[in-house]
């Protein structure tokens, strides 16, 4: 008797899978361990940034005397000077930094969303995440006229080792300074860009089901929590890029 | 639009304190933000000004986790399988700090 009643309990103990230590959902939980690879890769891609760079001479001297050269790494303020509208004129970072910010408000619109979800606020949801997929895409445009102004260069151009100009980069070669330059900074700013590019998809696809209703009918907002930790691992990436690519 | 679109929860009110403490922790990660621009101005280029840059970087990420990620609130077996491999890795980093010459002579 005792025997069949054991069988139609429902597992709960412990050694039968009944209970969740990590007290988190499995597809939040799965998110956070999917976090965690994906910092693992973007340690290895700044790791061999910091070989390549660390193997080339720094420049020695003031930011005023600083001319492009194979010789050694460039400086990012001289190389990352432009703003569209205002070609020619020195305006060292600005450009990032408003990269920087379009991507940090994007974040803050995302905690709100999140915010919005947990009290079950669908308008609020639906505003909010809006606003971040609007800043993701504002800083997917920024990217790419970065890219383009990286990739075509100065007027002035940079001295080749075979004394040449050249303009712009390439994966081979850049006016800015040693091949490996332009190569890292393809490598390095293009994956953190896949991401945007895919925390954008994400996000697209959750607002989709914010908007019919979905997560109402299922009676919690937890996607908007998954897809926000997704977001703001990639701001959090930009934090590791910015600092290492623009600022040292 | 069909009455199925329009079965909504009960939303409950805004906690302007929750609201508030989120604004705050942004404010705090732009300061940060600006705090290193202005530094990588600032300072000569060198051991010190990067340092401080790095630091001011590790705190912006502790607010960017803990804070708005929520990783503060989780249990602690959830916050230490997310932090110790990290932590391997800035080990790492410091391995290749005192090794790293070797490593750089073998490759080129």
């Amino acid at each position: 008797m005792s025997n069949t009643s054991t069988v139609t309990k429902p597992k709960m103990s412990v050694w039968d899978g009944g209970n969740s230590p990590l007290k988190a959902s499995y597809g939040k939980l799965m998110m956070w361990f999917f976090i965690l690879s994906d910092a693992l890769t973007f340690f290895a891609l700044l790791i061999a940034y910091g070989l390549i760079r660390y193997k080339h001479p720094a420049f020695e001297g003031s930011t005023s005397e600083f001319v492009f050269s194979q010789e050694y790494w460039p400086l990012p303020e001289v190389v990352f000077n432009a703003f569209p509208g205002f070609e020619g004129v020195h305006l060292p970072l600005l450009f990032v930094v408003l990269m920087t910010f379009i991507l940090a408000l994007s974040s803050v619109t995302m905690v709100l969303a999140v915010e919005a979800g947990n009290r079950m606020d669908k308008d609020g949801v639906v505003k909010w995440l809006g606003w971040t997929i609007l800043g993701g895409v504002a800083f997917l445009a920024c990217m790419a006229w970065e890219w383009s102004h990286f990739i075509h260069g100065t007027p002035e151009g940079g001295m080749l080792l075979d004394g040449s100009i050249f303009h712009g980069a390439t994966l081979s070669v850049n006016q800015y300074g040693p091949p490996a330059y332009a190569a890292v900074f393809f490598f390095v700013t293009g994956f953190h860009g896949l991401h945007v590019f895919s925390g954008i998809v994400l996000n697209i696809y959750v607002f989709y089901n914010a908007v019919i209703g979905t997560f109402d009918r299922r009676g919690h907002y937890e996607m908007v929590e998954k897809s926000g930790l997704y977001w703001h691992f990639v701001d959090l990436v930009w934090v590791f890029v910015f600092t290492f690519f623009y600022l040292i | 639009m069909s009455d199925f679109n329009d079965v909504t929860a009960d939303v409950i009110p805004k906690d302007p304190e929750k609201i508030n403490k989120i604004l705050k922790v942004s404010a705090i990660i732009a300061v940060l933000a600006i705090l290193q621009v202005v530094l990588a101005f600032l300072l000569p280029r060198g051991g010190f000004s990067y340092t401080m840059i790095v630091f001011l970087m590790v705190a912006k990420a502790y607010y960017i986790t803990a804070e708005l990620m929520h990783l503060k609130n989780e249990v602690k077996v959830l916050i230490g399988s997310i932090l110790i491999p990290i932590l391997f890795i800035v080990f790492f980093l410091f391995v290749l700090y005192m090794e790293g010459n070797s490593i750089v002579a073998k490759l080129y």
